[in-house]
């Protein structure tokens, strides 16, 4: 068996591209190609996780990734993140209000009543999982009359565009700590490597467009014990911020277009106030592209602990910086994973060669201490 | 910041910060049909080469105020002067959430043709009225979806109390 | 990036030629390979344009992410706001636009040892690259040496550059130009003086 490099395989190569695209069409005659609008709304959870991941907010071409890489998000996000940074960057916009954002859910678990109410919006909190056959064999005149019944159903209101935050009236009412006076400028993920310790902008940017299920992992190992963070969520909201940018000949601010984003502000435990102020309680917030619910509340709890650790110091992986953000991008962890079935051929010959004049080596100084004695 | 809602027909007008959003809200074609007959009546010229690149969302946290980027979105921009018969210059622009650089320039040709009220302005204010009535049903459907799952607590002490009689 | 300039009517129409054409996609492919090739053969000549050769250096290497300085006010309003990169003063600036004819007044970056190449490119406009006092240069990318010509270059920016590129690798790059055509001097290339006019 010999251990040599190999050249060449791009023929294997160029079918493995038809292999997944025979794949992709298996269905043939009585098929028909996904249309990216469906995506975009029938798997509109799936549609915002690659947005939050991918680190772009273009709900299109997301389902366009979702469907050329088979429902896989990690390349989906994957793909994203290859088109972005094919584009010129020509702005940083200046700040956009999420007070501002046009809600469809916001609920509070720490209040009751909040200013402008409790509206649970699209959920699935309260449904019962259990399988809905119906929706198995569903007739496209069904699929229809759902969507046109709630249009015709839909009740004339007076709610405002827009509400108030929670947290606002906490810190009205002095139960906050006092914002901190740090720099404000925020840390660019996207030019400057990590290199630690970092601001906290560079920890939520990195949380934003991480991939959900690591983040959910380590926010879930702190709130189970490997950490003390006991979080109360005091707003999630859901909903679509605005972008107001100057108009280029004017300076009037204008609206450029809305990004749907998912917003979660926890308070957790109480904290000593300094120099004998009364006790305040401590926030962490998550806010992510998309409607990403879990990942709003996982990333709220990291930087919560996140901003234990960077101040006193990390008492379990989820409060260090660095275990935490080095871990939770996808592109980066799926890119490593993968790189292991990328030949390393010539490598793996040098260690065999190391393992076998090791032994040979050890066989040899045996024989002679053998003879030895 | 959001359209307003009044009802009739003698609405106020669309205010300038909310044109490219209704323009956005319609189909692409009729927007560029509409731009095109301005760009045949009158000259069009580029200030700024149309652009389609990113721009790096920037928004402060709601626990500590402190700023940061969630991400980057998509940004086409446009920037036209457009010359009457007279020789006069007018400008336009417009800077949208979107990868069309091509649309960017329709929509800033018809910024400026409004903004200036030249001759065939009106068409475009009736598009407005247009894109405008698609952003009320989509404000409509998107207020349904939080008046119909308002919670209304007193009526759950209620359920309560029967309960336990 | 916000113009903040009032809306209204402008100036009748232009006559001149417009230098939007610089902002092609076809023309900064051009220009970047004419400018990657000037840098590779320091003080060979490059042709760019019948005018206006500055502005299509400074349209093909300069955008929203690096920072502009025009002490000697060279660029249109226009222009700049064309270039979209934010506008500072010399000491800070990426990129320098400056007459050659005057004395530089200014200390640019010059960068710092984990990021030499944050020392700023200088744009210098003369009169002609075809004649006038002579430099003797070389180095990487010349053979042996090469002799250039500049009229229009104060004395003292020989002097200037060399002593901001003593720190190598720390220094500035200069491209020259007199408007049709252009020549670099990155820092790796020693320039001296012949004394010859």
């Amino acid at each position: 068996m010999g251990y040599v490099a190999i050249k060449g395989g791009g023929k294997a190569i160029a079918g493995a591209h038809t292999a997944v695209e025979s794949l992709r069409t298996a269905e043939g005659e009585g098929g028909s190609p996904l249309s990216l609008a469906s995506i975009e709304h029938q798997l509109r959870l799936l549609t915002s996780r690659v947005v939050s991941e991918g680190g772009l907010y273009h709900p299109r071409l997301a389902t366009l990734a979702i469907k050329q890489m088979h429902g896989d998000t990690l390349e989906a996000a994957f793909a994203l993140r290859a088109y972005r940074s094919t584009k010129p960057r020509l702005m940083e916009t200046p700040i956009q209000s999420t007070t501002g954002m046009r809600l469809i859910r916001r609920i509070s678990s720490a209040f009751k009543d909040i200013p402008g109410g409790q509206m649970l919006g699209p959920t699935m909190d309260y449904a019962l999982r259990l399988l809905r056959l119906d929706l198995a064999d569903e007739a496209p005149e069904t699929f229809r009359e759902v969507s046109r019944q709630f249009i015709r159903d839909a009740p004339d209101s007076d709610l405002p565009d827009s509400f108030p935050k929670v947290v606002a009236s906490l810190r009205k009412e002095g139960l906050l700590p006092p914002q901190p006076d740090r720099p404000d400028t925020p840390f660019d993920i996207t030019r400057e490597p990590l290199v630690f310790p970092v601001p906290r902008s560079a920890a939520l940017a990195t949380m934003a467009r991480a991939e959900t299920g690591s983040l959910l992992a380590l926010a879930y190992s702190n709130v189970r014990g490997y950490g003390n963070v006991h979080p109360t969520i005091a707003e999630l909201r859901v909903g679509y911020v605005p972008v107001m940018l100057p108009h280029p000949v004017t300076g009037e601010p204008t609206e450029a277009g809305e990004v749907l984003m998912t917003e979660c502000e926890v308070v957790a435990t109480q904290e000593a106030g300094e120099s004998g102020a009364p006790p305040v309680f401590s926030l962490g917030y998550g806010a992510c592209f998309g409607h990403n619910e879990v990942k709003a509340i996982a990333m709220a709890i990291l930087d919560r602990a996140l901003q234990k650790g960077m101040q006193d110091g990390p008492d379990c992986p989820s409060e260090d910086p660095e275990f935490v953000l080095l871990h939770v991008d996808g592109v980066d962890s799926m890119g490593f994973a993968n790189h292991y079935k990328m030949p390393h051929y010539v490598t793996f010959q040098s260690e065999v060669d190391r393992l076998r004049t090791t032994r040979e080596k050890d066989a040899a100084h045996t024989n002679a201490q053998g003879a030895e004695s | 910041m959001t359209g307003h809602e009044t009802s009739g027909d003698n609405r106020a007008p669309v205010p300038r910060h909310q044109w490219p959003r209704c323009l956005l809200a319609l189909d692409a074609r009729e927007v560029r049909t509409a731009a095109e007959q301005f760009e045949q009546a009158l000259c069009v010229e580029d200030v700024q080469l149309p652009q389609s690149g990113l721009g790096l969302m920037k928004i402060r946290d709601g626990a500590l105020g402190e700023l940061y980027f969630p991400g980057e979105i998509p940004l086409a921009t446009a920037r036209v002067r457009i010359y009457t018969a007279d020789g006069t210059g007018f400008d336009g622009a417009a800077q949208v959430m979107d990868d069309r650089a091509s649309l960017a320039r329709v929509i800033a040709v018809l910024d400026g043709v409004l903004a200036n009220q030249l001759p065939g302005y009106e068409a475009i204010t009736l598009l407005l009225k247009k894109g405008q009535g698609n952003l009320e049903e989509q404000a409509k459907e998107r207020k349904a979806l939080l008046e119909t799952t308002r919670v209304n607590f007193s009526t759950l002490g209620h359920y309560e109390e029967d309960d336990h009689a | 990036m916000p113009d903040p300039s009032p809306v209204g009517q402008s100036q009748p129409l232009d006559m001149g030629p417009d230098l939007l054409r610089f902002w092609q996609p076809a023309m900064q492919q051009t220009m970047f390979r004419t400018l990657l090739k000037a840098f590779s053969y320091p003080g060979e000549p490059a042709r760019l344009a019948d005018a206006d050769g500055a502005v299509a250096i400074l349209a093909t290497l300069v955008d929203a992410e690096t920072t502009i300085s025009d002490p000697h006010q060279l660029l249109s309003d226009l222009t700049r706001t064309r270039l979209n990169a934010p506008l500072t003063d010399p000491g800070r600036a990426g990129y320098v636009i400056a007459r050659g004819d005057l004395e530089p007044d200014f200390s640019p970056k010059l960068g710092r040892l984990e990021s030499p190449e944050s020392g700023a490119t200088l744009v210098i406009v003369v009169d002609s690259l075809s004649g006038g006092h002579c430099w003797r240069l070389s180095g990487p990318g010349v053979e042996k040496f090469r002799h250039i010509r500049v009229r229009g270059l104060d004395a003292s920016w020989l002097c200037a550059r060399n002593n901001w590129c003593s720190g190598f690798p720390l220094g500035v790059d200069l491209i020259l130009t007199d408007q049709q055509h252009c020549l670099a001097l990155p820092r790796t290339t020693l320039i001296e003086d012949t004394g010859a006019n």
